[in-house]
């Protein structure tokens, strides 16, 4: 190895010294996230009418390859339903720590009442919490359980460690609003690590 | 008859349609009205295929194609639907041609021009014969663009039966249904062309048998509201077993979801019930998973005062063993209902006799079993003769009631191909004039029966016996028909078998007098089977009634005698009113979790399944000895199906653990015989039963009609 | 109220037309239904069950019948009840027009009356006259042709004066003593009493 094989592979790492970093510091500052990225689930509602979309069908269980999903249906109340038709379903869950987030139940969907949203922050404490009902899914609902269960106790609104420019499927899904990117373009740098992350972590 | 069917040359039993023809050369056709067990109409379109035969000339000799000097075959200008065409010898059948093709995937354009797209939500997806076969045989797109019918998508047939209209593609198997299968028109088009729905002026399907219509539905159009939504069809574990709520034992399948019994489907035994159900049967599961106990209780404080307590089978074991020790074996009584298997019917034999205790029972029981061979259920439909004495058969054994509209139509049944029943068998025609004249009742209360028999009285079916075995001049057209009859049949209900030997050794001399076959219809499901058991009281007090034991087992019986005192375990699904008086509970598995053998009214050996039902840690009956063995430090004999099954080897030579899908009549002839019955009283409580056991209403919100008269005290 | 009680020999007469066996008298269904239509001007529940008690049959299926053919009515009729053909023909020709016309002018809707009691309407299927179109039928009496929004006022104007129905073609439907009959009672036809094999 000659003396000007070494001073190339120098040149090439000095280099980089003087270019901005690829890596972020999350969860100090928000991670990029691509439009199609597939993180938790999110059951979506119909614009207007504001009912579920989703019919029970159970049509998301049959196609999970990992068994993820359990859903129970039940008969709609024609005064004040859940979701338009007949059936809706009474009982909704997703194991997360099962999922593999391969999106072959939003393909399944016939509603698309289920969608990959960009939710990754799923960490938990016990077994029991990864198992995601109704609730945790429903559009409007922002944050893990624990994320949730932390800014019930904390006083604080749920910060979410991510941007993203939402697809137009997540029909409602606002993530964070000042961490919401329109254009995909970053704009990490008008984003200062937010006071509240700090809080978050502890 | 040689028919060919695209290019394959078959043989196939005169009579044969042409779709069966198809189906026997192992190809396929699409159909939605035809269905084995009902008259081929040819309403639906869809099993177009192109047909021709040749035809004789003048000389009477087959008018051969010139160019090739083989027959000439005249073929059918246009496509006809496979299942009212008769196949005739010659006859070339073409199936699967492109034009054949066309003309299905036209057919089915029609069939979807109004059905809804909603198999996401429909109960039927997964499981649907317009959904298999639109995948199948359709286009996968409509040129009908305008918009589809709307109608009532929830219209409330009866509480059990709930309708689509939107669905419907008037198939007319339901209509056809009521009237050929029970012969209760309660169910008829409305309206006509697009505009046709299908609905009963009578107030919730007023039939017995209203449930089948959910089963023979090609599309989710009728739909069984007791599983309404409660899960999907791929989802569902299907176990084919037997249904134990009667005697006559039909092949059902029971499905279940994540532990729970959801459903019950009909599953086909031609012997038997061919593919239908009674409500009771069908609807009568949910009382399963309403408040079930699924671990052994026992008493807080160790007083029949104390509030129930869970506990492990090692506490309740330790608890049996020091309140049984301070008894002798042979004060200790065994009880049990008589819709156990046989398995653990022997095992009960088997360890009473161990215990040497004299008090062991079953219920309900007669007291007195006939030893004629009764007739199989297929006989009853080819008989020409029936007398029912003493019998609500629609309420008693509902699917016999079926063999015997069957009768009055003549005992036509469908014939059987290598591919199973015939799909569409020609001889069976719509609307058949019911032979009345074959059929007499003679019940105290009227019943469905009378309305269809050729003479009937509400007078009682014992005096009816004895007057017919007098000679009374009254019967004598009666007489003539017995004699005239070649395979005549006198069926016995629980009116007449409850009052015991005397009466019955009448009726076995009225049927061997005109050389006719004698069913019984026994007190419970099991009951035939049990009776060559050992399991009958044999000493004073040890009967049911009387219960003079210092300790009992009961399993699955409601009641226990209000004077008994002794330390009482309870084995049982449900706390029933014999458990609020226990020491014990002991928790049981219902006859959908049971391995094990089945004997029906024509004593015929059935197999029950075990469904995937969440039990906890429930135990059958032979389960339940197992502990009462642990405590008293016995060994039963029996403690398993297997073992069971080796000692049935032996006694019957028959090989209980493989027994054909349609099950076998045994022979009982050699084995101990019911004859000890006839020092044992009857352990009935009520002559009088119906399709709605007792344990069915528990968690019910509607009480069906006959059961509400019979349970609950009706309006008189 | 039953209505068959008091008329055990018309209700004889009437079996005596179709076979004594138990599908015979399945087969006096229509005659039955056209016997109380005529007299109460549509079958009330209450008969539809005395119907199906009469032939041996259930109320199902006597309604089945009914409601395949647009003639039976289950809820009462106008005095003059108007039968707007739907079909093709006459779907070209205007009849759906025609039917919202007599909606408005009239005030109701298919199965109810006008509150004087004149007049119901109903679509029905093709009446055979489709060279007519838009055509209607007036009760039993007969059809009126090639309707324009005029004409249609003009009728409904007479009718309601008390004027009597001038068809432009009468409908061939009685028989009385087994003799065809139209609406205005002419003969069509010989009877069936005189009726004579044919010879040859």
């Amino acid at each position: 190895m000659g003396v000007m094989e070494i001073a190339k592979g120098m040149g090439i790492t000095l280099s980089k010294l003087f270019q901005k970093p690829v890596t972020i510091c999350y969860p100090e500052q928000p991670a990029q996230l691509k439009a199609r990225f597939r993180g938790r689930h999110v059951l979506t509602r119909h614009p207007g009418t504001g009912l579920e979309k989703c019919i029970g069908c159970s049509l998301c269980a049959a196609a999970c390859p990992a068994y993820a999903i359990y859903v129970e249906a039940a008969e709609n109340d024609p005064k004040s339903p859940h979701s338009p038709g007949e059936r809706y379903a009474s009982v909704y869950e997703i194991n997360m720590l099962r999922c593999i987030f391969c999106g072959m139940c939003e393909e399944a969907c016939p509603t698309g009442a289920i969608v990959l949203g960009n939710e990754f922050e799923l960490a938990d404490y016990r077994y029991g919490d990864f198992v995601y009902g109704k609730e945790d899914m429903m559009v409007g609902t922002q944050g893990s359980k624990l994320q949730r269960r932390e800014a019930r106790t904390s006083g604080k609104p749920v910060v979410m460690g991510f941007e993203v420019s939402v697809r137009e499927e997540l029909e409602g899904v606002k993530y964070a609003p000042d961490r919401r990117v329109s254009d995909g373009e970053s704009n990490r740098a008008s984003n200062p690590a937010n006071p509240e992350s700090a809080g978050r972590k502890a | 008859m040689k028919v060919t069917v695209d290019g394959r040359t078959i043989e196939v039993p005169t009579g044969t349609s042409a779709i069966d023809a198809v189906f026997a050369a192992g190809l396929d056709v699409p159909y939605f009205c035809s269905q084995p067990y009902l008259s081929p109409i040819g309403a639906c379109r869809m099993c177009l295929v192109e047909a021709g035969s040749p035809r004789k000339g003048p000389d009477g000799t087959l008018i051969l194609d010139e160019k090739t000097g083989q027959p000439k075959i005249f073929w059918f200008p246009k496509p006809q639907a496979s299942c009212t065409l008769m196949a005739s010898e010659g006859m070339v059948i073409v199936s699967q041609s492109a034009s054949v093709k066309k003309a299905q995937a036209g057919m089915m354009e029609f069939t979807l021009i109004n059905h809804p797209l909603d198999c996401p939500t429909c109960d039927k997806g997964g499981a649907c014969e317009l959904q298999d076969r639109a995948y199948e045989y359709g286009y996968g797109d409509s040129r009908f663009e305008f918009d589809r019918r709307h109608a009532d998508k929830h219209y409330n047939l009866s509480e059990n039966v709930v309708l689509d209209q939107e669905r419907c593609i008037h198939c007319k198997r339901c209509v056809r249904y009521f009237e050929e299968v029970p012969g209760e028109e309660v169910l008829d088009f409305i309206e006509r062309g697009s505009y046709t729905f299908i609905d009963s002026a009578e107030e919730g399907l007023p039939s017995n048998f209203s449930g089948n219509i959910t089963d023979i539905c090609p599309v989710g159009a009728l739909l069984d509201n007791v599983s309404r939504f409660r899960g999907r069809n791929w989802e569902y574990d299907h176990t084919a077993t037997v249904c134990t709520a009667c005697s006559v034992g039909c092949s059902i399948t029971v499905d279940a979801r994540n532990g729970q019994l959801e459903r019950i489907q009909g599953r086909e035994n031609y012997q038997v019930n061919q593919t239908w159900l009674c409500d009771g049967g069908r609807f009568g599961h949910t009382w399963l998973r309403h408040e079930r106990i699924t671990t052994p209780m026992i008493r807080e404080g160790g007083t029949r005062a104390g509030a129930w307590v869970p506990a492990t089978w090692d506490e309740a074991i330790r608890l049996i063993r020091g309140k049984l020790g301070e008894i002798s074996s042979k004060n200790i009584g065994l009880y049990s209902h008589a819709d156990i298997t046989l398995e653990e019917g022997l095992a009960l034999e088997r360890f009473a006799a161990q215990l040497g205790t004299d008090s062991v029972d079953h219920a309900p029981r007669y007291s007195s079993a006939s030893t004629l061979v009764p007739p199989t259920l297929l006989e009853v439909s080819q008989a020409d003769f029936v007398l029912v004495l003493g019998a609500d058969v629609h309420e008693e054994a509902p699917v016999l009631a079926l063999r015997l509209e069957e009768m009055l139509k003549g005992g036509l049944l469908p014939a059987r191909y290598e591919h199973g029943t015939a799909i569409a068998d020609l001889r069976m025609p719509e609307r058949v004039v019911r032979q009345r004249h074959k059929l007499v009742v003679f019940s105290s209360k009227s019943n469905l029966l009378h309305g269809k028999a050729g003479l009937a009285a509400e007078i009682s079916g014992a005096s009816a016996l004895h007057d017919l075995l007098a000679g009374s001049a009254a019967f004598a057209d009666i007489f003539k028909s017995l004699e005239a009859a070649q395979k005549p049949i006198v069926i016995l209900g629980a009116e007449v078998a409850c009052l015991g030997r005397a009466v019955l050794q009448e009726a076995e001399t009225l049927v061997q007098k005109y050389n006719a076959k004698l069913l019984v219809l026994p007190a419970a499901s099991n009951s035939s089977g049990l009776s060559h058991l050992q399991l009958v009281p044999r000493g004073k007090g040890s009967s049911l009634q009387a219960m003079q034991v210092g300790a009992a087992l009961v399993s699955r019986l409601e009641q226990v005698p209000a004077d008994f005192a002794g330390f009482l375990m309870v084995h049982d699904t449900h706390l029933t009113e014999a458990a609020t008086r226990a020491d014990v509970f002991l928790p049981a598995v219902s006859s959908y979790e049971k391995r094990g053998t089945f004997i029906n009214l024509e004593g015929r050996a059935l197999t029950l399944r075990g469904a995937a039902i969440d039990a906890g840690e429930s135990v059958d009956l032979m389960g339940v000895i197992g502990a009462l063995g642990d405590a008293l430090n016995l060994k039963p004999e029996i403690r398993g199906v297997r073992s069971a099954q080796r000692e049935f080897q032996k006694r019957l030579n028959i090989d209980l653990s493989s027994l054909p899908d349609e099950g076998q009549i045994i022979n009982w002839s050699g084995t101990s015989s019911a004859a000890t019955f006839s020092a044992a009283t009857s352990s009935v409580h009520s002559s009088v039963t119906t399709m709605w056991k007792p344990n069915m209403l528990r968690g019910k919100n509607v009480v069906p009609q006959q059961a509400r008269e019979l349970f609950v005290g009706g309006d008189d | 109220m039953l209505y068959f009680t008091d008329k055990q020999t018309q209700l004889a007469d009437i079996f005596s037309r179709y076979p004594h066996t138990e599908q015979g008298r399945r087969s006096a269904l229509m005659p039955l239904l056209r016997e109380v239509q005529n007299a109460l001007g549509h079958v009330p529940e209450e008969n539809i069950a005395e119907i199906a008690a009469l032939i041996g049959s259930t109320a199902t299926e006597v309604k089945s019948v009914m409601s395949f053919y647009s003639t039976y009515h289950t809820t009462p009729t106008g005095k003059w009840h108007l039968q707007v053909c739907a079909t093709l023909s006459c779907a070209i020709a205007g009849s759906d027009e025609l039917w919202d016309y007599l909606v408005d002018e009239l005030g109701i809707g298919a199965g109810e009356v006008t509150p004087d009691g004149l007049f119901s309407i109903q679509k029905v299927e093709c009446l055979g006259s489709c060279g007519t179109a838009p055509m209607i039928q007036v009760s039993d009496v007969g059809f009126s042709e090639c309707i324009t929004r005029r004409k249609m006022r003009t009728q409904l104007e007479q009718l309601r004066a008390g004027a009597n129905y001038l068809p432009d073609t009468v409908v061939p439907v009685f028989i009385q003593d087994g003799q065809q009959l139209n609406a205005l009672e002419q003969k069509i036809g010989g009877k069936y009493s005189e009726l004579e094999p044919l010879k040859f």
